[in-house]
């Protein structure tokens, strides 16, 4: 009796962990996406067409490489805040030295180097001073923000070389020039962080950094890596966006540390760490743009969008805890699967001596 | 078995201190080439010290280890691997969102090159290799692909252990209360799986507390109390009764 009911328990629990399992592997946000797109194309059918299409693309390419960055540095379990001003920096920087006569392709060098650089800094800071990334780079997005400022005294540069203007305005058939960078530097990012031993250990330190520590993994100098591919994601949506503006302020980049975080959560990509997935940033960042761009078409009130960003955000927070809560109750099956085989057995034992 | 010419790692007069806690005051023992050790001893009697200077994780203050002969003063557990010692980690020290043949190579992972020049991991022949060590210690894994979150306590320990053989180099293995979170059935595989390792020419030094346990596996005792060596004794020649005196100092009063 007490043994046919807890081999059925346990085999239950085996079949549920099945289903489960393969309905994790989807998305959500797929669908999401899909009936966005029914929503909004049968308010706006021009929705549909491809100029619009590509503006989507166009629209998210910032976004995208510096989500792809964040990607990378959540899944570590870090943050960084202070991406916006970072790209502030980095066009003006880029800018200016364009502007004084330097040649593009090394202005827009030295601006990668500057964003890889402040990354760095904001691992050493973390690593070395053990402060909590959120507070580094905290106070990093004010620093930065006030430097850049203080440095252009609020001045912007104004009409870059055509060659520049190109890589954030131009288009190759009818793919812009934006979309075609910000989809390879996704695909840079997903074979980085899916088959490179880079994304196996930042997955890895964003899961157990006691365990990497232990297992000779050099910890702090992985984290400097990560917030110094996140700097270079930095420099090349800098590069990018002084090209689609064919301008460098100071302003640039403000608020976008909050838009980007949020495209990486809800894309999937854990807050606690140890879990990271660049589709479901790349899906994240599209939904983003897709409202934003589908919001306009449809005429609704500019605001509502944020309304329905912020919802969604929350959404995709409240989905990752039930999907974490789902898989501790997973372990428990397993360990009570266990546990039922040993009870199944020590029956056995009790049924065979008496 | 257990005695023979030269013991494959020798401890002399330890010691370690944190602030003003004297941890370890004196610990000499020796562990023999294919011999398997239990280190007992009441909570604070310095047990898991002792372990973590052999496994690499503390420096001691004062004392000599030698291992296969030589003078052994490893920088940190990575060093200690490399020249042969590997350690189970009480928590396992697994990153639980990984899985198992991910969590065998973590630090280590392999890596392969495609179209000539482009460094890609390389899973197939870590899964391969995954399922060859499982398979020497005749462990099945329900699934290879899910991270290890999803498995049970034992299942977590078998990849946990898959991982301490992935080295050649490994000649002595550490593990910290192997059986202290595991079901009946899973505890006895431990012990069988101590017991093949040994016969494969490994030394083991086990913590435990279970008196039972250690007498099924071990060919020697080492006992501790307040943070020194207080005897080491053959399992075949004495009774637990002999070992629990040991352990709370009772042979001292009569």
């Amino acid at each position: 009796m007490t043994v046919s009911s807890s081999l059925q328990g346990g085999s239950a629990a085996g079949a549920r962990s099945g289903a489960a399992a393969l309905v994790s592997r989807i998305n959500p946000l797929i669908i999401a996406i899909l009936v966005l797109y029914v929503l909004i194309a049968i308010v706006n059918p021009r929705f549909l067409e491809l100029f619009n299409q590509m503006n989507i693309l166009r629209q998210a390419a910032v976004y995208m490489v510096l989500a792809v960055g964040m990607t990378f540095v959540i899944s570590s379990k870090g943050i960084d805040l202070s991406v916006g001003s970072s790209l502030g920096v980095c066009a003006c920087v880029m800018g200016a030295l364009v502007d004084a006569g330097v040649p593009v392709p090394l202005g827009i060098a030295a601006g990668l180097l500057l964003g890889t650089a402040i990354g760095m800094a904001n691992g050493l800071m973390i690593t070395i001073l053990k402060v909590n990334p959120l507070i580094v780079t905290l106070g990093m997005l004010v620093t930065l923000r006030g430097a850049v400022h203080y440095g252009m005294q609020s001045n912007s540069v104004v009409r870059l070389p055509e060659s520049w203007v190109f890589l954030g305005q131009g288009f190759i058939g009818p793919v812009p020039m934006p979309a075609i960078i910000s989809l390879s530097m996704a695909l840079i990012g997903y074979w980085l962080l899916n088959h490179t031993r880079f994304g196996r250990r930042t997955i890895a330190v964003g899961s157990n950094e006691d365990a990497c520590r232990l297992m000779g993994i050099p910890v702090d100098r992985h984290k400097v890596a990560v917030y110094g591919f996140q700097g270079l994601c930095v420099g090349v949506a800098a590069a990018l966006l002084v090209g689609r503006l064919n301008s460098a302020s100071p302003d640039m980049g403000l608020l976008y540390e909050l838009h980007i975080i949020a495209a990486v959560v809800l894309g999937g990509t854990a807050l606690y760490g140890g879990i990271g997935t660049m589709a479901g940033t790349v899906l994240g960042v599209l939904t983003i743009g897709i409202v934003e761009n589908g919001m306009v078409l449809i005429g609704a009130d500019f605001h509502i969008q944020r309304v329905l960003v912020g919802l969604l955000l929350i959404a995709a927070v409240a989905y990752q805890e039930f999907r974490r809560g789902r898989m501790d109750r997973m372990a428990v099956a397993a360990d009570r699967e266990a546990a039922d085989r040993d009870a199944v057995e020590r029956e056995a034992a009790r049924g065979g001596s008496g | 078995m257990a005695q023979s010419a030269a013991p494959l790692l020798e401890a002399r007069a330890l010691r370690k201190s944190f602030g003003a806690v004297k941890a370890v005051r004196e610990a000499t023992f020796d562990i023999g080439a294919a011999e398997v050790v239990a280190f007992v001893g009441d909570n604070g009697a310095g047990k898991s010290t002792v372990i973590k200077m052999l496994s690499g994780a503390h420096r001691p203050d004062d004392g000599e280890i030698s291992f296969a002969g030589q003078s052994f003063h490893p920088r940190d557990p990575e060093d200690a691997r490399r020249l042969g010692i590997e350690t189970l980690y009480q928590d396992l020290a697994l990153a639980n969102d990984i899985d198992a043949p991910g969590n065998i190579f973590l630090g280590h992972e392999l890596t392969t090159r495609k179209a000539g020049f482009i460094p890609w991991l390389d899973k197939a022949r870590m899964r391969e290799r995954a399922r060859e060590l499982l398979a020497r210690i005749r462990i099945e894994l329900p699934s290879l692909d899910q991270p290890v979150r999803l498995m049970s306590g034992g299942q977590r320990q078998a990849a946990a252990i898959a991982r301490i053989l992935r080295s050649e180099a490994t000649r002595l293995i550490i593990m910290d209360e192997p059986t202290a979170a595991l079901g009946v059935q899973e505890t006895r595989k431990v012990l069988d799986l101590i017991g093949s390792l040994n016969e494969e020419g490994l030394s083991v030094i086990v913590v435990m507390h279970n008196l039972e346990q250690v007498f099924a596996v071990a060919h020697r005792v080492v006992v501790m109390r307040g943070g020194t060596v207080v005897g080491t004794v053959q399992t075949d020649e004495v009774t637990p009764k002999d070992v629990v005196n040991l352990i709370v100092g009772a042979e001292e009063s009569r």
